[in-house]
């Protein structure tokens, strides 16, 4: 048994009721001096047990009255098998789930099976009883309950049905379940039922994540009846064919205008047999600037395919690729990113001595590699904007936030101001590249605590060691271990030699290795660190492990290497502040308007999603900087945050991503179903409507026995009725004729009375 | 119980009211049915005439005894010379003093704004009562009593002893137990001539006993008047919520009860104690009255005085 509304079983303290009152008036009983004593006496010999008795009756027909009365406000509930007579037949809360993943948009037989889903819940509403409560649930990559409360309005589940349309991007099966019990929850039939109207594809049902899983049986044991929940599997084509846009890559974290990136589109084949695709397109911003053939690409394989493209503006903007070809699942043959093309990247120097003598200052190598075009670079301005301010006037440089890199090369000590500062930054975002040489304090970099009090660094300096091996011209150095590399900004072009660099002089790092926000991601080839990278809230720390002069190692001698690599450093540390443009579905979208892009003082924008429905946001005002936050972000797509000022609109574009394994039609066997019934007890398959229809008209799973108990409780106070006046009438069954004494014999007790 | 206005105690019992209520039934009494309350006493003992009344024609049948000769020499007429009669009815007022006595109630009469209880209710009484006997020339006694007899004054029929017996009235405060047979008992053996026997009583004892000592009075040939003294709620059981009964007569006697549940059972009890009192005393010819607390003494008194004249007719 179980009660759908059990805290009125706290009513149940009610059944004390009658006997607090019984002996509150006992407790107040008032004093009353008596002569006739003898009579009282007497009469109680002769009745107390009597009384005692009928006392008893009615305590407990009042007692177990008020209990009952909270028992059924508790509203019990009897499982199925344990009915009462003329129980059953109770009404129930019916969530529909539809699939609305992009495999259901796959088509056969001319229809796809996102349409068959909807046809199907509309069958299902017709088929249910006239007391029955429906709410729906569309099951993308994020569920969004349609109808978050179960109605009995048909023509409204049959409106908002109709107005369905695919979401994309995969279902998140654990989360729709979790949103059709919530739909059910404000239900208040007893009977719950989930329909999950799927194409069976085991995208999204994360039966390896047993926690997630457990925590929805968790949820199921919760309800006050447990759901059942009924999957519905539509049919998918034996053979099909389909090419997929897998994925967008780009070589770099951080695009600028000045160099070209690298963008490599995977091209995978999901569906049966070989196919061979007409081209794939690189489109930017809408337009194609790229049409490349590609071979045939056989079943099960996938292509990447290389385009090279400089950017010519900076500004967020669309990359896409699209595969022309004629297969059974086109929507998945289009992909597109946002790519935040850099005007320029803000960087500041921080040297530890600065002489007036060329290349005798600390910072003059980096700067001028940082100020220099890369070779191969046709765009006469660079990315990076450097600014050099020496250690003693680090005050000087105002705000770190102004900047995306920070580098410290050979930096003593900082004041305590300036190295609080400095970690707050990289708690930001920000990036930081220490690059310690010979004036470096360790005890000031040992003793840099980060705000959650580990070192900031994520190492121990502990001396400077010179090289091991030994040149013609005896000069000792050691090498960078080129296997040992797996930190993505060291891998540099093969034709940089990084690996000819000599170190001749070098700090021996101890990483704390033992904390998981720190790592190595290069070793000297005596095996110490070369580079260790150390995460802190949203930003990164580098620690080199010599100085980026020529006073440890020959590495500025080396064109080759040295300007790739410092570039490749800045830009890893400068990625974490740039705005995300591609989120997953769900995910909030934040973007900070940058400057000069809107000129009023609109305090609203809208969001335009992929299928062109208009959202308005607000733009909060944080730091003069106006700020947005956007999370109707359930459909995979290219959204638009347009911005409108006096000078018109502007659109900033942003990319919810889809889920690339939804190409690939892999569908749930028995021993998945397994797997889930493990977690769902209550969980049956059907194959086609009839068993659907079958399935939700079935019996129900147990009634709730209020009536019942209402019936009892009237039984109940009739009884307590007749027994209180049985009682009173054998108590006053002689009082209907009054004792006559004295005057009353001949004037009679009313005249008295009234007198 | 003094009014604190100089007057002795026991005045206060003789309250302006009740007397003149009182007088003015002794003058229905010697006026309007002359001699007639004595004449229902059927006093055992002959008076003799004192006081003379007035001269009627003689008639034939007339006792010649009774004829004024010397009216008969001044008038030459025969006139028949007639006397007021008294009576020596020699009256025992018992008054019970019993613990029981105590209890007053809500629905008692008022004397001065204050509610009566039964002693107070059957001192007025018995004052009454001697008052209206001294002032007939009766002879009156008097008897308290609880447990055991507490005082015994015996009758006389001097003007002076009223004031005797209004003394110990009034300094008389109610007690222990009743034990009213046994105190009965005793009493009729004391009282040796024939005379009234006055009871004011609330006769809570067993009632066999009491029936059984009364008929010792009447075995003594003394005419009975029992007054019975309830108070109404001992008739009615009005009591509606729990309470804790005390007994009136024995000090941490406490009975807690629901009287709902008893008040049949109680009054039922009541009923047949009454009821056996009135057929046992209907056949022993005993004049039982039943007094109300509720109802004002004197009219109550009126009422028994008003039927026993009209009984006598």
């Amino acid at each position: 048994m179980t009660f759908l509304n059990g805290i009125m079983l706290f009513g149940l303290i009610g059944v004390s009721i009658p006997i607090i009152i019984h002996i509150l008036n006992r407790r107040r009983a008032k004093m009353v001096e008596w002569g006739a004593m003898h009579f009282l006496e007497s009469s109680l010999a002769s009745r107390n047990r009597r009384i005692l008795i009928e006392e008893i009756i009615l305590m407990a027909i009042r007692c177990s009255l008020l209990g009952l009365l909270a028992f059924a406000l508790a509203r019990p509930f009897l499982k199925a098998g344990k009915l009462l007579p003329g129980a059953g037949g109770d009404a129930q809360d019916l969530a529909i789930v539809i699939d609305a993943s992009l495999s259901m948009t796959l088509e056969t037989d001319g229809s796809s099976n996102f349409q068959r889903a909807i046809d199907e819940a509309h069958q299902l509403v017709r088929s249910c009883r006239s007391g029955d409560a429906i709410s729906v649930v569309l099951a993308g990559p994020v569920a969004q309950s349609i109808l978050p409360a179960p109605i009995s309005d048909r023509d409204e589940v049959h409106e908002s049905l109709e107005k369905l349309t695919p979401a994309g991007g995969s279902m998140r099966v654990l989360e729709a379940l979790n949103t059709a019990m919530e739909t059910l929850w404000a239900g208040t039939n007893p009977a719950k039922r989930i329909v999950l109207i799927t194409d069976a594809q085991d995208v999204g049902w994360d039966l390896s994540a047993s926690k997630r899983w457990e925590f929805l049986a968790e949820a199921v044991g919760a309800m006050p009846t447990k759901p059942i929940v009924i999957v519905r599997t539509l049919e998918t084509p034996k053979k099909w064919r389909n090419l997929s846009a897998a994925g967008v890559n780009f070589s770099r974290a951080v695009v600028g205008a000045d160099r070209p990136v690298k963008i490599t589109a995977t091209i995978a084949n999901t569906g049966e047999g070989s196919i061979h695709p007409e081209a794939v397109e690189l489109t930017i911003n809408g337009k194609t600037i790229e049409r490349r053939t590609i071979g045939a690409i056989s079943e099960g394989a996938s292509a990447s395919v290389v385009f090279d493209h400089q950017f010519t503006s900076p500004g967020p903007q669309v990359v896409s690729v699209r595969i022309v070809c004629d297969d059974d699942l086109p929507n998945d043959n289009e992909t597109s990113r946002v790519v935040n093309v850099l005007q320029t990247l803000q960087v500041l120097i921080v040297e530890g001595n600065s002489s007036t003598e060329s290349f005798k200052s600390d910072a003059d190598y980096i700067y001028l590699v940082t100020a220099m075009p890369d070779e191969n670079t046709k765009a006469d301005s660079t990315l990076i904007s450097p600014t050099v301010v020496a250690a003693a006037d680090i005050s000087s440089a105002k705000r770190f936030l102004e900047y995306s890199v920070v580098v410290l090369a050979d930096v003593p000590r900082l004041p305590a101001p300036a190295a609080k500062e400095l970690s707050d930054f990289v708690g930001k975002g920000g990036g930081l590249l220490i690059a310690p040489g010979e004036k470096a304090n360790k005890d000031f970099y040992n003793n840099w605590k980060a705000s959650d009090g580990k070192r900031l660094a994520g190492c121990r300096f502990v001396n400077i060691r010179a090289g091991s091996r030994t040149s013609e011209n005896d000069e000792t150095f050691t090498r960078i271990a080129m296997g040992k590399i797996n930190h993505p900004a060291m891998t540099l072009p093969d034709k940089s030699n990084l690996s000819d660099a000599h170190i001749n002089r070098h700090w021996v790092l101890e990483a704390d290795e033992k904390e998981k926000f720190v790592s190595v991601g290069a070793l000297l080839d005596n095996g110490l660190p070369w580079l260790v990278q150390r995460k802190l809230a949203r930003g990164v720390v580098l620690t080199l492990a010599a100085s980026l002069d020529r006073e440890f190692s020959d590495l500025p001698a080396r064109h080759n290497c040295f300007v790739p690599l410092v570039h490749e450093l800045v830009h890893y540390l400068a990625a974490p502040a740039q705005p995300e443009m591609n989120i997953l579905p769900g995910r909030q979208f934040v973007y900070t308007i940058p400057d000069g892009i809107l000129s009023g003082s609109a305090a609203e924008a809208e969001v335009a999603d992929p299928a062109g429905r208009r959202t308005a946001v607000l733009l909060r005002k944080q730091d003069q900087r106006r700020k947005m936050n956007y999370s109707l972000t359930a459909r995979p797509g290219v959204y638009r945050l347009i911005l409108s000022d006096g000078d018109g609109a502007k659109s900033i574009p942003f990319v919810v991503l889809g889920d690339s394994d939804e190409s690939k039609l892999n569908l749930l066997d028995d021993d998945d179903y397994k797997r889930a019934e493990e977690y769902i007890k209550d969980m049956t398959r059907v194959q086609n409507l009839g068993e659907l229809t079958a399935a939700i008209a079935g019996g129900v799973p147990g009634s709730e026995i209020w009536r019942h108990i209402a019936v009892s409780i009237l039984a109940l106070l009739i009884a307590e009725i007749v027994t209180t006046r049985l009682i009173a009438q054998k108590r006053k069954m002689h009082l209907a004729e009054p004792i006559t004494f004295g005057a009353d014999r001949k004037t009679g007790r009313s005249k008295e009375v009234a007198a | 119980m003094g009014l604190g206005n100089g007057q002795p105690e026991y005045m206060s019992l003789l309250d302006g009211e009740a007397l003149a209520k009182m007088q003015r039934l002794e003058l229905i009494a010697r006026g309007v049915v002359e001699g007639f309350v004595s004449g229902r006493h059927k006093s055992p003992y002959k008076g003799f005439s004192v006081e003379f009344a007035e001269h009627r024609e003689y008639v034939p049948g007339d006792n010649i005894r009774d004829l004024d000769w010397r009216l008969f020499g001044r008038s030459d007429r025969y006139c028949i010379k007639q006397y007021i009669e008294e009576t020596n009815l020699r009256a025992s007022i018992l008054l019970d003093a019993s613990g029981s006595m105590k209890y007053t109630g809500n629905m008692a009469a008022k004397h001065n704004g204050q509610l009566l209880s039964k002693f107070q209710y059957a001192q007025f009484l018995a004052s009454s009562l001697a008052h209206l006997m001294i002032h007939q020339q009766d002879a009156v006694g008097l008897a308290t009593f609880d447990t055991s007899l507490r005082r015994y004054i015996p009758a006389r029929s001097r003007a002076s002893h009223l004031r005797v017996i209004l003394a110990e009235l009034a300094g008389t405060e109610p007690g222990e137990e009743t034990s009213v047979a046994e105190i009965f008992h005793d009493l009729a053996d004391r009282v040796r001539r024939r005379g009234l026997i006055v009871i004011i009583s609330d006769l809570f004892d067993n009632v066999d006993e009491i029936l059984n000592a009364l008929h010792h009075f009447r075995y003594r040939r003394h005419e009975v008047l029992l007054l019975h003294v309830m108070a109404e709620e001992e008739l009615t059981f009005p009591f509606e919520r729990w309470s804790i009964f005390e007994n009136l007569e024995r000090a941490g006697h406490r009975i807690p009860l629901d009287p709902l549940s008893l008040r049949s059972e109680y009054l039922g009890r009541v009923r047949d104690f009454i009821r056996r009192l009135e057929i046992g005393c209907g056949q022993m010819n005993i004049d039982y009255v039943q007094m109300s607390t509720r109802q004002n003494f004197d009219i109550a008194l009126a009422h028994y005085l008003a039927q026993r004249m009209s009984r006598a007719r």
